[in-house]
């Protein structure tokens, strides 16, 4: 539980408190680790580090006057940290759609520690819903910019509320992505909750919640016929749930 | 001298000055700003949620009578081209047409009942009832539980 309250410091905060720091310690921050927290680089790849995949220097294959037999791996493939969304490509000039999988991964992780949810609850968050969530919000080939800083849309400048103080977040704030993903999270599980009047409280499901997240009543461009926030919820599940099935049949 | 108008403002803006708060130039946006009895152009100053230069909606509702006061309703509705997230407030001013707050909302007013404010809502709650001389802290929309947020207030939540 000290790990998870020292991490939601750092996103509240962006401050890590630090005993060497405060003792006038110079550090190095390097913000790229991937899930074992080791060192990598911004594309995800690690650094400092061998894979176990890699195949073994030339000089220790036998030599035999032929190419060798290619040999099977007995490494897993690696799992990315958030499958590609079907529908949004993850190549050439839109290579920028993975760049932010690791903290989607940390920031899902997070919110299931912190509120003790496993698999297969309705409210468990996987990085896959997160990416689709993401893609919906500031996924677009021209939103690159956005993406990149603010993908949830969590906090624009021009669009501050101030209940979003509540969730740690000032007007004006530069966002990064892993502070983008716990804040739309936080503000997520807030819209689930419904009040009665009378004191009581519903929850609703995670598609009910995106909905009141969107609550935008009207038909758009995009949603066709349906109401827009409806449109909204409806193809982040489903983009998830697609994007979740790829990865398994892959 | 007279007092400028919201129909003075929204003449302002369709006549080609419409500047944001902080005096960004919105091309090819416009701010639909229904008649009124009070002057809306400071609320971008006292409140840092209202910007009044970009896709925005700001109407006037009717004026709510307590036994004790009288309060002046508008909303505000705005919806960001970019990621189409819209954005509600429920405006209130005093008699004078003091600015005395705001609530977040997730839907607009339809009209006012004697000293109700309606909303058409999915989940329960549709109904702002004013009593006394002052807003109520909390209100009860669409499920929600909003505050209400004076100007100071909503400094302090920056």
């Amino acid at each position: 539980m000290m790990r998870v309250a020292a991490f939601e410091h750092y996103l509240r905060t962006g401050r890590v408190p630090n005993p060497r720091l405060d003792a006038g310690d110079e550090v190095k921050f390097n913000h790229n680790h991937d899930r074992l927290g080791r060192f990598t680089f911004s594309g995800g790849a690690v650094g400092m580090s061998r894979a176990p995949s890699i195949a073994p220097p030339r000089s220790r294959i036998p030599s035999t006057g032929r190419s060798p037999a290619p040999q099977p791996s007995s490494a897993a493939p690696r799992r990315r940290a958030a499958a590609e969304i079907p529908g949004y490509p993850e190549s050439g000039r839109t290579s920028w759609r993975s760049a932010n999988d690791y903290a989607f991964a940390a920031a899902a992780n997070h919110y299931n520690r912190k509120y003790n949810l496993k698999p297969g609850a309705d409210e468990y968050k996987t990085p896959e819903f997160l990416k689709a969530w993401a893609m919906r919000e500031s996924g677009g080939e021209g939103d690159h910019a956005a993406f990149t800083t603010d993908p949830f849309q969590v906090n624009k400048p021009r669009d501050w509320a101030p209940e979003k103080a509540r969730l740690g977040l000032q007007q004006g704030q530069k966002m990064t992505p892993a502070v983008s993903a716990y804040a739309a999270l936080e503000w997520l599980r807030q819209k689930s909750f419904w009040h009665d009047g009378k004191g009581g409280v519903r929850r609703l499901d995670t598609q009910g919640a995106l909905e009141r997240y969107n609550h935008r009543k009207v038909r758009s461009r995009e949603s066709g016929q349906e109401m827009h926030y409806v449109w909204y919820a409806r193809t982040i599940m489903q983009m998830a749930r697609a994007a979740t099935a790829k990865e398994r049949r892959a | 001298m007279r007092t400028l108008t919201g129909l003075d403002y929204s003449l302002f803006l369709l006549l080609g000055g419409c500047h944001g708060g902080d005096g960004t130039k919105a091309r090819g946006e416009a701010a639909v700003i229904t008649n009124g009895p009070c002057d809306i152009r400071p609320l971008s100053k006292l409140s840092p949620s209202i910007f009044l230069s970009t896709l925005k909606t700001v109407k006037y509702l009717g004026d709510v009578k307590t036994d004790k006061a009288r309060f002046q309703i508008y909303y505000y509705d705005d919806v960001d081209i970019q990621d189409s997230h819209e954005n509600f407030r429920l405006i209130v001013f005093n008699a004078d047409c003091k600015y005395l707050g705001l609530y977040v909302t997730d839907d607009n007013p339809v009209r006012i009942e004697g000293n109700k404010v309606i909303y058409h809502t999915r989940y329960p709650g549709n109904v702002v009832t004013f009593t006394g001389d002052k807003p109520p802290d909390h209100i009860w929309i669409d499920g929600d539980l909003p505050e209400f947020y004076s100007p100071d207030r909503e400094r302090m939540m920056r």
